[in-house]
């Protein structure tokens, strides 16, 4: 038994929807990277692909331009007008919240913790341009922050929405990813990729949400996401089988995600969350040089270090075709402009 | 009375030429609603040509897919550009030439010793081969290239000097014949009238103008200078009959048919107004759209004053043409962090 497309496209259309991104994105092959690989004597899938979701649109691009599609709809339905939020300094998250809410009309603060006095650049000026209120301050004071700015708000008669308060927030990622499902379900037979396929990401909420897609169409897709900060893989596995899960329900689905449904990886998350190792840098340069393509060292560059490291070694199945989902990230490139200089 | 082209027929001249995939496209045209209510003056589009996809995206990327075909067909090995430290063209070339594996340096003017950011930044990643060069050996840049070129062909290579040869002159308005058939069909599907087309004064604009002349569309165009020191007449403007021997096109473009703006321009190129960070904030802030400090921000600058002046009618569908620039923003990190303005 398997569920249909219609039946999926149903029900992401009963969600409210503000409209921010530029769907569908490109899916295109990395020949010059396969044949680089290949020059270097390593065993490679006769087909390795990349998905564009760099290039969704809203302010540098990113996954989220489609997540936050629901969650923008979400906030104005009930009847928000400002919008606090905490993340890191590092975080793309911010800056898709910040584009939401220029676009919506939306008051916006971003409460951005930890190194709180790294110069404001990529994702973070970013937000600033785009007129969200920002407030640094370390990282176990972000709650407080938001605390104190929500009663301020609400103080002076506006309705403030604690994002990472709602069950909601949590989940529209994996919502955004059963409709690139849709999306890539349909690219794959185009390009006429017969045989399994296996998507490449980090730990979040994009690569779970494929697999609780192919999961439930029946597909031979398999995923592996990279661990990208210190956080327990064992967490990761428990947090996305209750997403998946929440989702499942909200989406009347057949089947939810089991904690071994995607392969993990803890090998290539480097240092810290925010500092990418030698293999990342490398990684970053290596597709550049061959593809013309840019990545992130905070996400994708982990991602695609970690690709690279797993054929390499001969730890990927070379019948399978890879996707590789570049989720964007690209302005805090800038951030990291001191990993370059040599 | 000349006879008009049809976008179909338009489209055979361009065809002539071969050409490799490189942009996404059509890029989006879309509406600037909230611009556009905060103005109070003519509907507001923007053509996204930040939207190619190509190493953050950009106008060029459309020239690229003549330019490359054009360079290793006629067996070159090793393309050599002289450009400035805040070069987009410098980075998408990078892109570009890696996409079909061909050897690229880099001579950047006025770019030692200076910060490894913007444009420069994602060079460096891209694996150009860069020169960087101070202030005095910039006043020779061409002499530098040169010696390098010749060097390179002492050692049996075949390099192709960008800036030697007409083609890479022209490639950017054959790009935007390309883009006008794909922006007429856009205004057909969102049936907008008046249509009046503002952007940096360039190559780009004049492929547009090129496009609805030969195509007999009543656009108007304004070209907005971001810089003292490039003539239009010697950089777009004495290039009108190349573009249409290249194309074989009953009509090209005149000096006439763009309205020129060079009011905005401030103390220089590469050096980011007050009147300019206001304006990126103003598109950020309504529609969140990203300009750069060095080209669409002036551009856009140029809009927004000329709406408040009454440079437009109301009754005018403004397209803004969205050249892309985005590394540059980073370039300018302390700058646009510091603006206090109220939006």
């Amino acid at each position: 038994m398997t569920v249909s497309q219609e039946h999926i496209r149903k029900k992401l259309e009963e969600l409210p929807r503000f409209k921010l991104s530029h769907l569908n994105t490109p899916v295109e092959p990395l020949d010059r990277l396969q044949q680089a690989l290949i020059d270097e004597g390593v065993d490679v899938p006769n087909l390795i692909l990349v998905k564009r979701d760099d290039v969704t649109g809203l302010a540098f691009g990113g996954n989220k331009g489609r997540h936050f599609e629901f969650e923008i709809a979400h906030i104005l339905e009930g009847g928000f007008d400002t919008v606090i939020n905490i993340n890191h300094y590092h975080s793309n998250q911010s800056r898709f919240i910040a584009a939401g809410c220029a676009k919506a009309g939306l008051k916006c603060h971003i409460v951005s913790i930890d190194m709180v006095t790294a110069p404001l650049t990529g994702n973070l000026l970013l937000c600033k341009l785009m007129g969200a209120n920002i407030h640094r301050t370390p990282a176990d004071y972000g709650r407080q922050m938001a605390s104190k700015l929500f009663s301020e708000e609400t103080k002076a008669g506006r309705k403030p929405y604690i994002l990472p308060d709602d069950p909601f927030s949590d989940i529209m990622g994996m919502i955004g990813f059963l409709e690139t499902g849709l999306e890539l379900e349909q690219q794959l037979e185009d390009a006429e990729v017969t045989g399994p396929v296996r998507f490449w990401g980090v730990t979040g909420r994009s690569i779970p949400g494929l697999r609780l897609y192919a999961k439930n169409r029946g597909l031979d897709w398999r995923a592996t996401a990279c661990q990208y900060s210190p956080d327990s893989i064992e967490d990761f596995q428990n947090v996305t089988a209750d997403r998946a899960s929440q989702v499942a329900e909200m989406f009347d689905l057949e089947v939810s995600l089991d904690t071994d449904d995607l392969t993990v990886l803890d090998d290539y998350r480097g240092p810290a969350y925010g500092e990418p190792d030698d293999r990342v840098i490398e990684a970053i340069q290596m597709v550049g040089k061959t593809e013309g393509l840019i990545l992130d060292p905070n996400y994708t560059g982990k991602a695609m270090s970690g690709l690279i490291g797993e054929l390499r070694s001969g730890r990927i199945d070379p019948e399978e075709t890879i996707c590789f989902i570049h989720s964007g990230g690209l302005p805090q490139l800038f951030a990291h402009a001191d990993k370059f200089t040599d | 009375m000349t006879q008009h082209l049809t976008p179909g027929e338009l489209q055979s001249h361009i065809d002539k030429l071969p050409r490799m995939n490189i942009a996404h496209l059509p890029t989006p045209l879309e509406e600037m609603p909230r611009l556009t209510e905060r103005l109070g003056g003519p509907q507001i589009w923007i053509k996204r040509e930040d939207m190619t996809g190509l190493a953050y995206g950009g106008n060029k990327a459309r020239h690229y897919e003549f330019e490359m075909p054009h360079v290793a067909e006629e067996g070159y090995d090793v393309m050599i550009n002289i450009m400035d430290y805040h070069s987009n063209n410098a980075r998408m070339t990078a892109a570009a030439a890696n996409k079909i594996g061909m050897r690229y340096i880099l001579i950047l003017k006025n770019a030692a010793n200076r910060n490894v950011q913007g444009n420069l930044l994602i060079d460096k990643i891209l694996g150009a081969e860069l020169h960087l060069l101070d202030e005095y050996q910039s006043g020779n840049a061409e002499g530098y290239a040169t010696k390098l070129k010749e060097e390179l062909e002492a050692e049996g290579h075949k390099p192709y000097l960008i800036q030697d040869h007409l083609f890479p002159r022209i490639v950017g308005m054959v790009g935007f014949v390309q883009a006008g058939i794909e922006i007429l069909e856009q205004i057909n599907e969102n049936n907008l009238k008046n249509v009046h087309i503002i952007g940096v004064a360039g190559r780009s604009l004049c492929g547009l103008i090129i496009a609805a002349k030969s195509m007999g569309l009543d656009w108007k165009f304004t070209g907005v200078t971001v810089n003292y020191d490039v003539p239009l007449s010697g950089y777009i403007f004495q290039h009108n009959k190349d573009i249409q021997e290249l194309l074989d096109l009953p009509v090209t473009f005149e000096r006439s048919d763009m309205r020129v703006l060079d009011q905005y321009v401030g103390e220089g190129y590469g050096v980011m107004s007050a009147q300019v960070n206001e304006a990126i904030h103003i598109a950020a802030q309504t529609d969140a759209i990203i300009c750069d400090p060095n080209y669409t921000g002036t551009a856009m600058a140029a809009l927004i004053d000329q709406v408040e002046e009454g440079g437009f009618s109301d009754n005018e569908t403004v397209i803004f043409l969205h050249t892309g620039g985005l590394p540059a923003v980073f370039t300018f990190a302390d700058q646009l962090a510091g603006f206090k303005g109220k939006i």
